[in-house]
């Protein structure tokens, strides 16, 4: 192994796609539960639903792209899912829960990160169906009838909005707690070795 | 005779001051009085229900009921509002599919009782034996022109068919197999019924919508419509039934409700919900009532024989899950002296991707996984020679090993 070697951890499209859907999830998910429960009188439905919406455009447009990015660079292994991952899964949430010091070397994402982006992908994609649907009403609506109503699709999109609300936590807490070095890999793209 | 434009026209607009059915009646029977259309015969069925469309009618005041099933159609049989009764009455119902197979409408109020072949629902007898109102719908269904369901129950089920539905029932489409048209509301406005009736007598089927409702009275949202709806846009909101503003906080179901209540209004045309304080209860909705209870709360509760579980009680459990374990996680990660090493070990990579000890096999594998997986891909791009946005992104920031 070369000392000091500057190695490339997260590509820029990686950390572009990263941080456009954080700035989007973060504004959607305040705008979107405020539009659940607008507890302040006064300030206008109209500017908190063009954020949504906007943001909700960007994020749409962001997860094709991440999308893309990933099936034609032949990455998507990193990031989604596999069986291997499932076997491995009892020994890495012995790892979470300190049973265990050290865990083994499981590829670029550790099967919870593997878990939790590829739950979030699916439903990012639910709550842009969804969404689409709530907003341009009577062709989008008709891809659900008769097994979903308009009501339950917006049921549907507020438990998907649960979901992603309360995993990005956990997210940021390991992110900032887990390891320093891919912290800033996550902004700089480079990794130092020792 | 209007033309089917100027029809439409009225059952958007002119209706409000008017009242629809007042002055659909007076062009309907000029058109039969210069003999331009055939008057129909009707047979209207009454399922499970609560008479409820028949009542809705029965309040249209000018002009009554009487009128309409007497001027617009030929009403044949209504075991409510017909004169004739017992054997007799039943006896038009068989005469009608006899004599005017295809000619006559069926329209249904009501859900279909389904449990047990639909015997909590017997509707009537003849020649000594017992109807369900399964039975009936079928017999009648299969040689009517139309079938329209007229109110909640008929065309979804409704609150008959509400959680725990120990009746088995359903809505009319779900049992027949042919094209049913769906006039909904708990009840449906008097108007949405005679205005679909009388759509059919003249010119046929309405144009609908994917549920097969008349789009000409459920082509747009409630809240679409509403008076207080520049009260939502400016966020000025009730907070208890019977206040101004929008009752969007006390569980508004104009969202989510495809009806024009806001400009046709109730009781003749005097009032709605929303006018006097009270938010929608989405009865026009497919889903209703499961779909829109409770009526004071913006989300519905999904129903289980437990519990109700409320939206909003979910969403705070699970933040409050999440809240619970970080904070839990983070104790025992200060109190391990895990955190403290991670952080104390800085920005600088120990080994191949962690700093915790990793088994040399693994890496070995990990290796060789790559170099696999890089020559795949390079034979694949050599073989699709493909130069997507992607090839250009990793050109832009190769990916592999820089040495500084
Ligand atoms: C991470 C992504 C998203 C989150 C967290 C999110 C969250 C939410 C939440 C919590 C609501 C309130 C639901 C309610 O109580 O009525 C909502 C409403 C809505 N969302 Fe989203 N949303 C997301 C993406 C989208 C997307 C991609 C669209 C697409 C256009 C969209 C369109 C809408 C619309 C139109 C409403 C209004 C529903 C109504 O008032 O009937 N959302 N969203
Ligand atoms: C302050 C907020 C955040 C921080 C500090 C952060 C940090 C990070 C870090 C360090 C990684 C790389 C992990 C590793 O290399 O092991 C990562 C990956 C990722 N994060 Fe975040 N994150 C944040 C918010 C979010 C949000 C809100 C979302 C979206 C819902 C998100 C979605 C992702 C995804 C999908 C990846 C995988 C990236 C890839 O390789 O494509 N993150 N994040
Ligand atoms: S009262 Fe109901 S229908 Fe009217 S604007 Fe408010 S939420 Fe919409």
């Amino acid at each position: 192994m070369v000392k000091n070697e500057k190695v490339l951890h997260q590509t820029l499209a990686t950390r572009l796609f990263h941080w456009t859907l954080f700035f989007t999830t973060i504004f959607l998910i305040i705008s979107g539960f405020y539009i659940t429960y607008p507890f302040i009188q006064g300030l206008p439905m109209r500017t908190i639903k063009t954020i949504h919406a906007t943001s909700a455009f960007i994020f749409m447009s962001n997860l094709a792209g991440y999308t893309y990015y990933y099936i034609f660079s032949k990455q998507w292994y990193h990031i989604i899912l596999s069986w291997r991952d499932l076997r491995e899964f009892p020994g890495f949430l012995s790892y979470v829960f300190f049973l265990r010091k050290e865990h083994p070397f499981y590829g670029k994402y550790n099967p919870g990160q593997k878990l939790i982006y590829t739950s979030w992908f699916l439903t990012g994609l639910g709550l842009s169906v969804t969404g689409l649907a709530l907003k341009f009403k009577g062709p989008m609506l008709a891809l659900f009838t008769p097994y979903l109503n308009i009501s339950s699709l917006r049921l549907l999109h507020y438990y998907l909005a649960v979901y992603f609300a309360a995993t990005i936590p956990i997210h940021i807490y390991l992110a900032l707690t887990e390891n320093p070095v891919k912290l800033q890999a996550i902004f700089s793209g480079y990794l130092r070795r020792k | 005779m209007l033309t089917r434009r100027e029809f439409l026209k009225l059952c958007t607009t002119a209706s409000l001051s008017l009242g629809l059915s007042n002055t659909l009646i007076s062009e309907i029977a000029q058109a039969f009085a210069q003999n331009l259309i055939p008057k129909p015969p009707l047979i209207w069925l009454e399922l499970g229900t609560c008479t409820g469309e028949s009542i809705s009618l029965d309040n249209a005041v000018s002009p009554d009921v009487r009128v309409l099933f007497q001027e617009i159609v030929d009403l044949k049989y209504h075991w409510l509002l017909m004169q004739a009764q017992g054997k007799r009455a039943v006896q038009a119902v068989f005469e009608t599919i006899e004599n005017h197979p295809n000619e006559y409408i069926l329209v249904v109020e009501g859900s279909v009782i389904t449990k047990d072949q639909g015997r909590y629902n017997m509707v009537f007898e003849y020649n000594n034996k017992m109807y369900t109102g399964i039975d009936a719908l079928r017999l009648i269904a299969e040689k009517a022109k139309h079938v329209i369901a007229v109110g909640d129950c008929a065309a979804y089920g409704g609150p008959t068919a509400a959680f725990p539905n120990p009746a088995g029932a359903v809505g009319v489409w779900q049992v027949i197999d042919r094209k049913v048209i769906n006039v909904p509301g708990c009840p449906s406005n008097a108007d949405w019924m005679t205005g679909t009736i009388a759509h059919v007598v003249m010119y046929g089927e309405p144009e609908l919508d994917d549920y097969n409702q008349p789009k000409m009275f459920f082509g747009q949202t409630i809240h679409d419509l509403c008076h207080r709806r520049s009260d939502f846009e400016t966020g000025k909101f009730a907070s208890y039934p019977g206040e101004p503003g929008c009752l969007f906080k006390v569980g508004c179901k104009g969202p989510v409700t495809f009806a024009d209540c806001p400009v046709r209004q109730w009781n003749n045309h005097i009032n709605w919900p929303v006018e006097t304080g009270a938010p929608c209860i989405g009865c026009a909705n497919p889903g209703f009532p499961d779909a829109t209870m409770p009526f004071f709360q913006h989300l519905p509760n999904i129903q289980t024989s437990l519990k109700p579980i409320n939206p909003l009680t979910v969403g705070k459990i699970a933040g409050a899950i999440t809240a619970l374990g970080i904070g839990s996680h983070l104790t025992f990660n200060v109190l391990t002296g895990r955190l403290g090493k991670h952080w104390l070990q800085g920005t600088v990579d120990t080994d191949e991707t962690s700093q915790e000890k990793v088994k040399q096999e693994e890496i070995i594998m990990h290796k060789l996984d790559q170099v696999l997986h890089k020559q795949e891909t390079l034979i694949d791009h050599n073989l699709c020679k493909k130069e997507g946005l992607i090839n250009k992104m990793n050109k832009l920031v190769p990916r592999g090993r820089k040495k500084i």
